[in-house]
C-alpha cells in the first residue's frame, strides 16, 4: 500500500528525535508538567546521539576523504579551497 | 523534580484521536505501562499513568529507549485509531487546583476540541514522509567550473602565471565558484520543492542539518494521502538518480510536522 | 552549539582558539586582496608580492597547526563557529522558525 522508502537509509533514531521533541501537539502549561525541563532533556538527548554519531562518522566514513582532501590542497599547493565554502560546502573544511 | 509534584498524579499523553468507547492498548507504555485511553467528547487521549514528572534520566540509553517507545506507541494507536494527533514527548498532565488530573485532560479535550478536531481534519487520511535531499559538493563543483564562463575564463588566465599571480587568480575563481555554487544550489531546491511540491498535500521547510556526510540542500517534511506516497517516491527516484544528488526518504511517520498551531 | 575545547588540556585549547582567530583574519585577507584585484587597483607586481605573502602565511600557519598538533583542536572550534552562524543565519531567512518558537512559549 504505502510506498516504501527504498532510497537513503531506513529512518534512525535521529529522525525519530526530529519530530518527537520539537514537534507533536503541546499543551497549555496549566494542566501539564513544566516544560522547562523538557527542552533540557530534549538538548541531552540530541547532544548524546550527535556524539554517538559523530563518533561512528568520523570513525567510519570521514578520516579517508578529509586526508585526500588535505593532501589534494597541497598538491595544488596555491588554491585556498576555502574560498569555495559556501553554501552546501561548510561540511569539508579544507584547512591544511 | 519539585518533591511536592511526586504526589501529585500525572498522565503522560501519547496522542489524540476520535473515538466514542475506552480502550486498552495493553503495557506498551514507556517502561511497559500500561496504555489507555481517557474520552471526553468523542474524543480521547491515549495515556499512561505515571507522577506529576518530567521523564528524564542521566543514562543515554534509556533517553533512546522512551523516544522510541512513544514513537512506538503512537503508531500502535494509529493502527487502531486511523488518524491520531501525535503529541511531543514527554508531554504529562497533572493533577491541579481546578481538578484531578482525568478532570483536567476531560476539560482539555472538551475545551480544546474544536481545535484539535480542526487539526484531526487536516491529516485526516495522510501521513508524512522526511525527504533530506544532499549534494556532493565536489562533484557539482566539477560540473559548475566546466560550465561557468567566467570561471573557465580564469583558469585560462592562469596558465603560465607565476606561483604568486596563480593563486590570487585562484582567490578569484574560487569566489566565482562559490556564488556559482550558491546560485546552483537555489535554483536546485526552488526546482526540487516545486517537484515535490506537485506530489504532495503539503509541504513544511525544516532546517537543514550541517555536519552530515554530505552538505544538506533541503530537508523537507511533506504530508500525503496514504495512497499517493507512490507519486512522491517516483518523483525522488528521479532527484535520486541525477549526478550528485542524493536522497534520503524516510517514513511514513504519524505527522508531527503538520499538528502544531499555525 | 557548545563549542568544545579540549579541556583536558587548557594550553591546546588556548592556542588553538589563537589559530582559528589567525585563519579568520587570514579568510578577512583573502577577501580583501580579491576584493582589490576585481577593483583593478594593484599593479601585476603587488599581485604578485600579495599572492605570495598569502601564501607563505597558508603553510606558516599549515606547519604550526601540524607542530603543536592542532588540526582537529582548529577544526572543531571552526566547526563549532560554523554551526552557531548557521544556525543564525538560518534564523533569519526562515522567520517561521521564530514564529514557531515564539508560539511554543505563548503556549507555555
Amino acid at each position: 500500500m504505502n510506498a516504501v522508502p527504498t532510497m537513503g537509509n531506513s529512518s534512525t533514531l535521529v529522525d525519530v528525535i526530529d519530530r518527537i521533541l520539537d514537534k507533536g501537539v503541546v499543551i497549555n502549561a496549566d494542566i501539564s508538567v513544566s516544560l522547562v525541563g523538557i527542552e533540557l532533556l530534549g538538548i541531552r538527548i540530541r547532544a548524546a546521539v550527535a556524539s554517538f554519531e559523530t563518533a561512528a562518522k568520523w570513525g567510519l566514513e570521514f578520516p579517508g576523504g578529509t586526508n585526500l582532501q588535505a593532501s589534494g590542497w597541497k598538491k595544488i599547493a596555491a588554491a585556498p579551497v576555502e574560498a569555495t565554502a559556501g553554501i552546501g560546502l561548510e561540511g569539508e573544511k579544507p584547512w591544511p | 523534580m519539585n518533591n511536592h509534584n511526586e504526589h501529585k498524579h500525572g498522565r503522560y499523553v501519547y496522542c489524540v484521536a476520535e473515538s466514542v468507547e475506552t480502550i486498552n492498548l495493553g503495557a506498551i507504555g514507556l517502561d511497559g505501562n500500561e496504555v489507555y485511553s481517557v474520552l471526553a467528547d468523542g474524543l480521547c487521549a491515549v495515556v499512561h499513568d505515571c507522577s506529576a514528572e518530567a521523564y528524564a534520566s542521566e543514562d543515554e540509553q534509556t533517553l533512546h529507549r522512551w523516544v522510541i517507545n512513544h514513537q512506538d506507541v503512537v503508531k500502535a494507536a494509529s493502527e487502531r485509531f486511523g488518524t491520531v494527533l501525535p503529541m511531543r514527548f514527554d508531554t504529562i498532565v497533572q493533577d491541579t487546583e481546578k481538578g484531578s488530573v482525568n478532570d483536567n485532560i476531560r476539560r482539555w479535550l472538551t475545551e480544546d476540541g474544536g481545535s484539535l478536531r480542526s487539526r484531526l481534519d487536516r491529516i485526516r487520511g495522510k501521513e508524512e514522509y522526511g525527504v533530506q535531499i544532499s549534494w556532493d559538493p565536489k562533484r557539482i563543483a566539477e560540473t559548475v567550473s566546466s560550465t561557468d564562463p567566467e570561471i573557465k575564463q580564469v583558469e585560462e588566465e592562469i596558465r603560465g602565471k607565476s606561483k604568486g599571480l596563480s593563486y590570487m587568480y585562484r582567490l578569484r575563481q574560487d569566489k566565482l565558484l562559490k556564488s556559482a555554487m550558491e546560485k546552483e544550489a537555489e535554483d536546485r531546491f526552488k526546482d526540487f520543492y516545486h517537484r515535490i511540491e506537485g506530489c504532495v498535500d503539503e509541504i513544511k521547510v525544516e532546517r537543514t542539518k550541517t555536519g552530515e556526510e554530505r552538505p544538506m540542500l533541503a530537508n523537507l517534511s511533506c504530508l500525503v494521502l496514504r495512497e499517493q506516497s507512490a507519486y512522491l517516491a517516483k518523483e525522488l527516484e528521479k532527484i535520486n538518480s541525477m549526478s550528485g544528488f542524493f536522497v534520503r526518504f524516510t517514513g511514513p511517520w504519524p505527522p508531527y510536522s503538520f499538528v502544531g498551531v499555525e | 552549539m557548545a563549542i568544545e575545547i579540549d579541556e583536558g588540556n587548557l594550553k591546546q585549547g588556548l592556542l588553538g582558539l589563537v589559530i582559528t582567530l589567525v585563519e579568520i583574519i587570514q579568510d578577512a585577507l583573502r577577501h580583501q586582496a580579491v576584493r582589490r584585484m576585481e577593483g583593478g587597483s594593484l599593479t601585476e607586481a603587488e599581485m604578485e608580492r600579495l599572492g605570495e605573502a598569502l601564501i607563505e602565511l597558508d603553510s606558516a600557519v599549515a606547519q604550526i597547526k601540524e607542530e603543536m598538533g592542532l588540526v582537529e583542536t582548529v577544526k572543531n572550534i571552526r566547526g563549532g563557529l560554523d554551526g552557531v552562524v548557521n544556525e543564525l543565519i538560518d534564523d533569519f531567512i526562515n522567520p517561521q522558525k521564530l514564529f514557531a518558537a515564539a508560539d511554543r512559549e505563548r503556549l507555555n
